[in-house]
């Protein structure tokens, strides 16, 4: 019998073989477009730009947070601590105009620094209706300073109160909100399987590739390079070092709008930040891709208190429940794995963390990986932990791990995969 | 050391017989893709004749900066299932275009379809971390919203956007490594 799939590849060997190589064919949305629709395109260009230069973009109504948004003050990255929020003179020229690209500096009641990015008019960070957000009202939508929500570099602060974080966002619609519920990136089709509402392609070239941070007190300069590989310097701002490059991007195909927080500054196409001291960080990270960082100069760790593996162990347990998992746009009814445990040392800021890790058994589409979270609240001493593991219709033996991160200092959200803190104890149970 | 090109090397460079080791390198990742959510085996095939016939037609606009790609060709192969719904059939233009000749299919190589498109993409995603396997698995192939995932999970959606980043970047690195 002959395999179907090596008679597949020699068929295609064969039309390789017999097509020249093709000329390099732009996409359409690149084409030379007919005079008409230059001029027509242009006035509509002009008119905006003009309107948006002279601050007459309308104001509607301000972003709301998705609902079921948790704003509390003891957990995940906190809500902003008062008087901690300021917009930052860093401004960035959006390739198309309009109101430029900015940012705000955020601190939070959990100890963290974050740095908004959106569009900037009136003295206020938001977004413009467009790429299908408001409905695209062309209007001027500011965003809250509590909206966290977003893609933006957070980090815990050091000890003087800088944070050092980055982030690189790809295919970044040109509103400004940095979604999944906006538009989606040319070429990359809603998924038919999934229960994601269908959502309108963006307008070609409306996509940009972001990349901001906090490079530390001691950053002055930033280099990067563009779309035609031309480098590009830009100072930093602020006391944190902030930078904000954005810059004019085609579809990343099936990476357009994902974003990769980074642990620093960098990433993306930056290729050196230069420092007051004379230090030059170079980066050689993989184009768009690359999550190639600078160290945090300038840094001034927390101490934290010493905790010991012995001061940790605690008794692990677990139990079956039934709970609704509230989904995006539906909930599942899912079998739950509640682990409970006695948190001997307390949690007060975003600086240590409790996790807690499973290996799934069985061979469904879900199964058989592990999963890691951190419990991403404050606990106080002595507090009984619960959290609750999805079993995703798993059979066998979940073998939990609970342990402990402290000191994840100034290196970005404490989100390392691996769970490579002290040890609290272990515990299994088996779903049948 | 034997000198293994990379992905964007085999697809440019001039020797046919390179896009018949790109094919090799990828066609069990596609058919995995494709068994996840496509039942028949004569479908599976289509979509995976189509999804190589376009690439090939294409194969000067891969961009390596862009991302693996295997990310590529299954965005291709997403493609033209969407599609192929629409229009109730697999398309077959690109393989009209190239030339290619119908290749019929019998029981025996009907099961043997079969049995490939059940592979575990674990093993077609083979050397991630699990973390980032499981992350990659659920957002690139299974298109799962960030936020089901990061539900499921019990973490937020930055530790799932990142581990999916990360995989995405590790499978590059991976197939880069092989070259």
């Amino acid at each position: 019998m002959n395999d179907p799939f090596d008679l597949l590849r020699d068929e295609l060997v064969r039309a390789a073989a017999r097509s020249a190589a093709p000329a390099t064919r732009r996409p359409w949305w690149v084409r030379r477009p007919s005079r008409p629709l230059v001029v027509f395109a242009l006035c509509l260009f002009l008119t905006g730009s003009a309107l948006a230069a002279r601050g007459l973009l309308v104001s509607g109504a301000p972003v709301q947070l998705p609902a079921g948004t948790p704003l509390a003050p003891r957990s995940a990255l906190g809500i902003p601590r008062a008087g901690g929020a300021a917009l930052l003179p860093l401004r960035a020229a959006d390739p198309a105009g309009g109101p430029p690209w900015g940012a705000r500096f955020v601190a939070t009641t959990r100890g963290y620094g974050c740095l908004q990015i959106g569009r900037v008019l009136r003295g206020q960070v938001g977004v413009i209706g467009r790429d299908g957000a408001f409905s695209d009202d062309g209007r001027f939508h500011a965003l809250p300073v509590d909206y966290l929500y977003g893609p933006f570099p957070c980090a815990p602060l050091d000890a003087n109160g800088h944070a050092f974080a980055g982030v690189v966002i790809k295919g970044a619609p040109a509103s400004g909100l940095i979604e999944e519920d906006d538009c989606r990136a040319p070429g990359r089709p809603t998924p038919r399987l999934s229960s994601e509402p269908q959502r309108p392609p963006c307008p070609p070239g409306d996509e940009r590739l972001l990349m901001a941070g906090m490079a530390g007190p001691e950053a002055v300069s930033v280099t990067y390079a563009d779309e035609r590989g031309g480098l590009h310097t830009v100072p930093t701002s602020g006391p944190d070092g902030a930078y904000l490059i954005v810059v004019a991007d085609s579809s990343f195909g099936i990476e357009a709008g994902e974003y990769s927080p980074l642990q620093g500054a960098g990433g993306g196409t930056i290729r050196t930040i230069r420092y007051s001291t004379g230090y030059v960080c170079r980066l050689t990270g993989v184009r768009a891709v690359g999550e190639d960082v600078c160290p945090p100069i300038g840094e001034h760790p927390v101490s934290e208190p010493h905790v010991s593996a012995a001061s940790l162990a605690a008794r692990v347990s677990a139990r079956l429940r039934e709970e609704n998992l509230p989904l995006r746009y539906r909930t599942r009814r899912e079998l739950m794995i509640v682990v409970s445990f006695r948190a001997r040392v307390a949690v007060r800021n975003g600086s240590s963390q409790y996790t807690i890790s499973a290996t799934a058994p069985g061979r469904g589409p879900r199964c058989h990986y592990a999963t890691f979270g951190p419990v991403d609240r404050d606990v106080q001493r002595g507090q009984i932990v619960h959290e609750s593991i999805a079993t995703n219709g798993c059979h066998g033996t979940f073998r939990i791990a609970v342990g402990y991160r402290a000191g994840g200092g100034t290196d970005g959200v404490p989100t390392q995969l691996q769970p490579d803190g002290l040890p609290v104890g272990r515990t299994a149970i088996t779903v049948r | 050391m034997m000198h293994e090109p990379g992905d964007a090397e085999l697809l440019c460079s001039g020797d046919p017989a390179d896009f018949g080791r790109f094919y090799e390198r990828h066609i069990g990742a596609l058919i995995a893709f494709l068994g996840a959510r496509v039942r028949a085996p004569d479908q599976v095939f289509d979509f995976a004749a189509e999804t190589f016939a376009r690439a090939l037609e294409r194969r000067e606009q891969y961009d390596a900066l862009r991302g693996p790609a295997v990310a590529w060709l299954f965005a291709i192969a997403r493609n033209l299932i969407i599609d192929s719904v629409r229009r109730a059939r697999v398309a077959d233009e690109s393989r009209v275009r190239l030339g290619l000749e119908p290749i019929a299919l019998d029981d025996e190589q009907l099961e043997m379809i079969h049995a490939r498109s059940q592979m575990d993409l674990c093993t077609a995603l083979a050397g991630l971390a699990p973390e980032q396997r499981a992350a990659v698995r659920r957002r690139v192939v299974g298109e799962e919203p960030y936020p089901d995932i990061a539900a499921d999970l019990r973490c937020s959606e930055q530790v799932v956007r990142k581990r999916v980043s990360r995989g995405l970047a590790n499978l590059r690195e991976a197939l880069e490594e092989r070259s």
